[in-house]
């Protein structure tokens, strides 16, 4: 039985690598996707925490966490913005997110915040 | 009103015929008074009266009494001189006047004239034009004051002693003689010319110091017509031209300081939005892969102590006791960190190479280079990395040899490989060709991606360029947008061209040409063929120092 289901949306498949072997490796389970995949991921498998990137082509992070918010399937999902400190404090204010995670982040701080956003669910 | 007058001046006649009839003090008053009230009008009345007087001359010629008769014109010529002498003040007054109203228009036609200068270099010519137009004169120089003190000449005529570039020792002795008199220094000059015409002639000279508040600009020095002095009032024209042209001189440089200013202010500022998006992009580029490659460290660091201490299980045995899937972990996180560190170093060197050349010392080492054998290794190596991405190459069995430096060249075509890869869809094949053309040898790389909009196509190689709206193939990275710029300045050191051909949806070529050796002749060859580096180096670009 999983701990819990992590659904990562980030652009870099190095990143994705890493965060799957890590939050596995842990006892999650994690699912991957981008645009409207990652969306259809949220609403069906209705993860217990999503990680997401800010700055991807087509749909970025800003328009993804509206699109999650604004979905009563999803609205409830928390989520963490990814990325470089400037980034974030630049998005902080469009971005209806629970939780930032600085970019580069230790993969500790990442189970920390997984699961505490996973017990608080 | 010329009845006025004219009733006046017959009153004023008759009253004189009747003095000079009777000849009495009664008389003679009653034509002073006359003459009196006609004063203050115009030119026209003057030359009546005048008229009138020699009239009076006649009949007095025909007066019997000779003594009488020398009396009358005694008092008349003194009547007359009185009389007269307002119309004169007034006739001078006039044409004073109408003197400095000319003056006047003259002034505002050079002021006009040097209005809308907004450069120095620019002010000498129309000075010169206009001010010897102004003063009637012959010709004008206008000398600027130098920082070492010396006088250089930025405007004058030609063919006259003002003509030299800079100032002789013995101007240079007169204009010093001017600025410390603080006054017009007015030289007649003799003048020994070619033209028999002129020779032997003499002219005037004013040297006129031009001042804006304590500093001194320039000197202005006129000249005038060849026997023609310039007059008093001329100089004094002279003066409030000079300090016109100082005017104008200082508006000048204040407009090119302006104008320098603001230039340097907007590509400041220019350069600074590009370094933010820069920092802000690299910041990012750079940070993905050191995630990776920090994120990756922890977890195998953290995995080997526990392996070490006996706490990490194999994820499938759950037993404790084989540590083989851990290790295999280990060693899958790894080689994901060998690869993100080849990438950071790959951003690294592209930076590095990026400041080289904007330093003007990008090195490079040419020699004769086997264009056919780059181009297939090159190949052949994507082929390898893209496992699944059909990548296919078109080059010719004959060897092509030019002259160049292979690294950098193989640096070239990685780029229009990775960035083919990059930008067009997973299952679109690359095609990497090789033709000799003419004289050159086209190295090109094809992809069916989207394409370039003609308006992006000469813009891709500037430096952290980007084109708006591209999206990369998902999983790769951004980039730095610095790739074809580096690539487009490699080629350019080597003498060659890069291109690009490409439409909308209809996919790119990315292309560049570099010259083949001169065909060396059968008798010939072997000295043709040292004629041939030489030539190949030749074409070899100098760096260019201080390029941005």
């Amino acid at each position: 039985m999983a701990r819990g289901t992590v659904l990562v949306v980030d652009d870099d498949p190095g990143i994705v690598e890493l965060l799957q072997m890590a939050l596995e490796d842990q006892g999650y389970e994690v699912l991957s996707g981008l645009n409207y995949v990652a969306l259809q991921l949220a609403q069906e498998q209705q993860p217990d925490v999503i990680l997401l990137d800010i700055l991807m082509p087509e749909m970025d992070g800003v328009e993804i966490s509206h699109r999650l918010r604004a979905n009563p399937a999803t609205a409830h999902i928390p989520i963490i913005a990814m990325s470089a400190q400037d980034r974030l404090n630049a998005t902080s204010s469009l971005m209806p997110v629970n939780e930032r995670l600085t970019k580069p982040f230790e993969i500790k701080s990442l189970y920390t915040i997984v699961a505490r956003w996973i017990s608080a669910a | 009103m010329s009845v006025g007058w004219q009733g006046r001046l017959t009153r004023y006649a008759d009253a004189l015929r009747d003095y000079v009839a009777r000849a009495d003090e009664a008389g003679l008053e009653q034509a002073y008074k006359l003459g009196r009230q006609m004063v203050g009008d115009d030119r026209a009345m003057l030359e009546l009266v005048e008229r009138h007087h020699r009239e009076l001359a006649d009949l007095l010629r025909a007066t019997p009494t000779p003594g009488d008769r020398d009396r009358t014109i005694a008092l008349a010529q003194t009547f007359l001189s009185e009389s007269l002498s307002p119309f004169a003040m007034a006739q001078r007054g006039f044409r004073d006047t109408v003197t400095r109203l000319r003056d006047l228009q003259r002034l505002l036609d050079y002021q006009q004239a040097l209005a809308d200068v907004r450069q120095v270099a620019d002010l000498g010519e129309r000075v010169v034009a206009h001010a010897a137009r102004a003063l009637g004169a012959a010709q004008c120089a206008l000398l600027l004051a130098q920082p070492d003190g010396r006088w250089v000449c930025l405007a004058g005529a030609q063919g006259t002693v003002l003509a030299a570039r800079a100032a002789s020792a013995a101007e240079q002795e007169m204009i010093e003689q001017a600025i410390q008199a603080r006054a017009p220094l007015v030289q007649n000059i003799r003048l020994s010319s070619d033209n028999a015409a002129e020779a032997g002639t003499t002219r005037s000279q004013v040297v006129l110091a031009l001042r804006s508040g304590e500093k001194l600009l320039g000197v202005l020095i006129v000249q005038s017509l060849p026997g023609e002095m310039f007059s008093a009032d001329d100089i004094a024209f002279a003066q409030v031209l000079a300090a016109h042209t100082a005017q104008a001189l200082g508006r000048a440089a204040l407009a090119e300081a302006q104008t320098e200013a603001r230039a340097k202010e907007l590509a400041l500022r220019a350069a600074n939005r590009r370094m933010e998006e820069f920092l802000s992009i690299a910041g990012h580029e750079l940070r993905t892969p050191l995630t990776s490659v920090l994120g990756n460290l922890e977890l195998a660091t953290t995995w080997v102590d526990e392996l070490r201490q006996g706490r990490r299980q194999s994820p499938e045995s759950g037993d404790g006791t084989a540590a083989a899937p851990a290790l295999s972990q280990v060693a899958t996180v790894l080689s994901r960190m060998e690869r993100q560190g080849r990438v950071l170093n790959r951003l690294v060197t592209d930076l590095l190479d990026t400041a080289r050349i904007q330093a003007g010392r990008l090195a490079l080492h040419p020699a004769p280079c086997n264009l056919c054998a780059l181009v297939r290794e090159v190949g052949q190596e994507y082929q390898q990395q893209a496992a699944g991405r059909i990548i296919g190459l078109d080059i010719p069995a004959n060897p092509v040899t030019v002259y160049a430096d292979s690294e950098r060249i193989t640096q070239v075509l990685s780029n229009y490989l990775s960035n083919a890869l990059k930008f067009s869809p997973a299952e679109a094949p690359i095609t990497v060709g090789l033709r000799v053309e003419g004289r050159l040898a086209r190295v090109w790389v094809h992809d069916a991606g989207p394409g370039l909009p003609a308006a992006e196509q000469d813009h891709v190689w500037e430096r952290f360029y980007r084109v708006e709206g591209l999206e990369h193939r998902t999983g790769s990275s951004v980039g730095l947008g610095l790739g074809l710029y580096i690539s487009h300045s490699i080629i350019a050191r080597h003498g060659g061209q890069v291109g690009v051909e490409s439409g909308e949806g209809a996919g790119a070529t990315f292309w560049f040409s570099l010259s083949l050796p001169p065909v060396a002749s059968s008798a010939h060859r072997r000295k043709g063929r040292r004629a041939t580096i030489r030539g190949q180096q030749a074409a070899i670009a100098p760096e260019r120092k201080g390029q941005s």
